[in-house]
């Protein structure tokens, strides 16, 4: 070979190779920074700095997240029955998914407030809002289970909410769908919204020592719908601000007819004025239903209670109490700045963000500086509310949230990006893609006085290529920035679990001492309850037998049951004598119609079960607690209806070999 | 002629390495060790296990030197769950004289495993 064609070839097949392995990023699409793996990388034995507390959206959930790995610990069951845990079908937890509508296994949970003392997080609870049978739901940070939930009467949708003042005094809660109230006559044709449909905004009061939750009272409102909200902070501690659309009052067709009007409204709500009238019985009182659930962490039961009044204020009533601020266009975020000063509406559909001055809104209402009247109550002048408007920021804004440095970050769906923008200059600093169609985004401390900032993160709704791909239903993805500099660092790119909208992120130093590690069995006040071996036992009441049992590696006491009839229903009150960290043990029955239940140390829970056949039906341990986790089992004798098998139970008890009628022959 | 033949070869290789450097570093300023158990864990509240119970108590002592020269410390601490008929530091002395030494010998670690294991049973027994 001579020497130039040597030459041409490696030279060409370096170039080949060049281009193969070149150094270059794809494009915009893969522009992660070299260190970005070192950044998130939490390595084997060491913890995430924040817990990310994060909506389920439709699976009814919570997704607790670690960051900045990304990695999901657990999925606490809320609103949606869980057969995993037996949350919604042990008969502890089953009061709890109870509403004034009976028995309601699934809701659609959107966003997260976490409690906060002084504006900010306290690390007590994480409150969540049911959508679709208006519920708010509070889980306690040191068990992540869910304590409480409690039902909103007058409402017929519950979107716009959880949203929490600076102190935790009120969790609020704003109707998505206005409808006749619970009062009224809803028997009405529908096109009569107008004059009969109605929206309402509840203000429940938080217990600063136990975090129970009480109606304190409702404000009706006109037929519009509520979106988000936010609380004051500071100066505006007393108030609370509502994105409106829909101020249209269409009730058909919304997507081209809740679009009309340039300008639809930021509704503020002075709730100290809103206390003081309530105080001094302005408000009415109303005959209505709504269950209120209570989970005991004693006795490991749940309670629900229906109540039967509601109190509630009409503005019209009430002057100087609600205020609409005009907003384009079809707002879907309603911010406050960590000053308190400054209002953020994002318009689902405007081309603008507009930033209202807390200080002129005061002006206005102190000068009457109003432009007519949206149903009796005033309406504002948009420029004398106004800061400023960011300009040309992006399509289709729709929530904002803030760092410690006066910087806004505002996710925009239609544009599918983050735009980092000062709040007092309006000036655009930064955007980055999101992939793909971003929703909320969420800053460690983003709604509180102080945020902690460093990431941002994106929770996006269209998936499409980002994973391996799953068939035609995908996870939703997030991806996780860096904050630090003046420009967003793209980091991670997580999948999540359920549809998360809106999420909180605080640091895990707040929690992580405080988690609950085991049930003390001396502490247990369950009236079935068994705290030893030598106290467990089967009663009949009837046709109810009830089964005190209880459970340690690796066996039950009784694990062998006989006298069980056709026609009983059997309870099998289950007690976890474990007093060990992560020692759950599992039961379930063969062919129950019901799921298994997991009882955590210390704790008893009920599995119900009606026997369906004469026969033996085996039950076992369905959480693998030990090495002899696969002889954890036992069996139930069901005898026919009407049968004198007597009732007994036993652990050990094993029948006598069979009689050796042959010879044995010896085994070599 | 040869000498060009592995410059570009040495090109090549160049590439390709120098893309490859701009792959990120793993953190691993923590490696834990392989195998480890759950002896580590920090845990105030939880009922004592097998070996916190042996090293809490003044009559075990030679027990539990015992179970840490055989290297039973990890397994001891894990879900089990385990029943351990402990010989207490009384029913060591009297042994014939020098075989808890010998058997305490690096060289005999197999020995002393195989002892200890006869003193552990996997399972809880209630002694009604």
């Amino acid at each position: 070979m001579s020497l130039t064609k040597v030459l041409s070839t490696f030279t060409l097949a370096a170039a080949a190779i060049g281009t193969l392995y070149s150094c270059k990023p794809r494009g915009a699409e893969s522009a992660v920074s070299g260190d970005a793996a070192s950044k998130v990388y939490v390595a084997p034995g060491k913890y995430d700095e924040f817990y990310n507390i994060v909506s389920g959206g439709f699976n009814g959930q919570i997704g607790i997240y670690g960051l900045p790995s990304g990695r999901l610990f657990r999925i606490v069951p809320v609103f949606a029955q869980s057969a995993e845990s037996g949350y919604g079908y042990s008969e502890e937890t089953k009061p709890m998914l109870n509403t004034s509508h009976g028995f309601v296994p699934w809701d659609d949970l959107h966003h997260i407030a976490l409690s906060r003392t002084n504006g900010n997080h306290d690390g007590r609870w994480a409150f969540a809002n049911g959508n679709n049978t208006p519920r708010i739901a509070r889980v306690d940070l040191t068990t992540f289970r869910t304590s409480e939930i409690i039902e909103i009467p007058n409402s017929a949708g519950n979107h716009s909410s959880p949203f929490i003042t600076e102190n935790s005094e009120y969790v609020v809660a704003g109707t998505r769908f206005s409808v006749p109230l619970d009062n009224d006559n809803g028997d009405v044709a529908l096109t009569t919204y107008k004059q009969n449909f109605r929206g309402t905004v509840s203000f429940i009061g938080v217990n600063p020592q136990s975090g129970e939750m009480n109606i304190a009272f409702q404000i009706q409102t006109p037929g519009i719908n509520f979106d988000l909200a936010r609380a004051g902070k500071n100066k505006s501690h007393d108030w609370v601000f509502f994105s409106c659309y829909n101020s249209e009052k269409a009730n058909s067709l919304l997507e081209v007819n809740a679009s009309a009007k340039d300008k639809d409204f930021i509704m503020a709500v002075n709730w100290k004025k809103a206390e003081e009238y309530t105080k001094s019985g302005k408000a009415h009182k109303q005959a209505v239903k709504y269950a209120h659930n209570l989970y005991n962490e004693a006795n490991h039961s749940a309670t629900s209670t229906i109540m039967n009044e509601v109190l509630v204020l009409d503005p019209k009533e009430c002057p100087d109490m609600v205020y609409f601020i005009p907003c384009p266009k079809s707002p879907h975020g309603c911010d406050t700045d960590p000053t308190g000063e400054y209002i953020v509406g994002s318009g689902k559909l405007a081309a603008i963000i507009p930033v209202f001055s807390f200080t002129k809104i005061q002006q206005a209402i102190a000068n009457k500086t109003f432009d007519g009247e949206y149903d009796g109550i005033p309406v504002i002048k948009y420029e004398a509310a106004l800061h400023g408007e960011v300009q040309k920021p992006g399509l289709g804004p729709l929530h904002t949230e803030f760092d410690a440095n006066g910087n806004a970050y505002t996710s925009f769906f239609v544009s599918s990006e983050i735009v980092k923008w000062n709040v007092k200059t309006l000036k655009v600093l930064d955007r980055v893609p999101t992939y793909y169609s971003i929703g909320h985004l969420s800053v460690p401390g983003g709604p509180t006085n102080k945020p902690w900032g460093k990431y941002v993160i994106a929770y996006n709704k269209i998936t499409k290529d980002r994973y391996l791909p799953t068939g035609p239903e995908l996870t939703q993805s997030a991806q996780l920035y860096s904050i630090d500099g003046d420009k967003m660092k793209l980091l991670l790119d997580f999948p999540t679990t359920g549809e998360p909208h809106y999420a909180e992120a605080l640091p895990a130093d707040l929690l992580f001492k405080k988690q609950r590690k085991i049930y003390k069995i001396e502490e247990n006040t369950h009236p079935y309850a068994s705290k030893g071996e030598g106290t467990t036992k089967v009663e009949r009441k009837g046709n109810d037998v009830h089964v005190y049992m209880t459970s340690i590696r690796s066996h039950f006491t009784p694990d062998n049951i006989e006298g069980i009839k056709m026609g009983d229903q059997v309870y099998f009150h289950v007690t976890n004598l474990e007093q060990d960290w992560d020692v759950p043990h599992g039961f379930a029955v063969k062919g129950s119609n019901n799921a298994e239940i997991l009882i955590m140390p210390g704790e008893t829970q009920t599995l119900k079960w009606t026997p369906d056949r004469v026969g033996i039906i085996p039950i076992y341990c369905t959480d693998f607690c030990s090495a002899l986790h696969q002889e954890m089992q036992g069996y139930v004798r069901v005898s026919p209806a009407g049968s004198n098998v007597p009732l007994t139970w036993n652990t050990g008890k094993n029948g006598p070999q069979a009689s050796d009628s042959t010879k044995k022959v010896a085994i070599k | 002629m040869k000498k060009l033949l592995s410059f570009s070869l040495i090109a090549i290789v160049a590439v390709m390495v120098s893309c490859n450097s701009s792959e990120t570093k793993v953190a691993s300023s923590n490696d834990t060790q392989p195998g480890a158990g759950q002896s580590g864990v920090q845990d105030d509240e939880s009922q004592k296990d097998v070996v916190k119970v042996a090293a809490g108590s003044k009559d075990h002592t030679t027990l539990v030197a015992a179970v840490k020269q055989a290297q039973l410390v990890d397994a001891l601490s894990n879900a089990g769950p385990f029943t351990v008929f402990a010989p207490t530091n009384e029913a060591f002395n009297k042994l014939p004289k020098g075989t808890v030494e010998d058997l305490m010998k690096p060289e005999n670690k197999e020995k002393l495993q195989d002892i200890l294991q006869y003193h552990v049973f996997v399972a809880t027994w209630a002694l009604h």
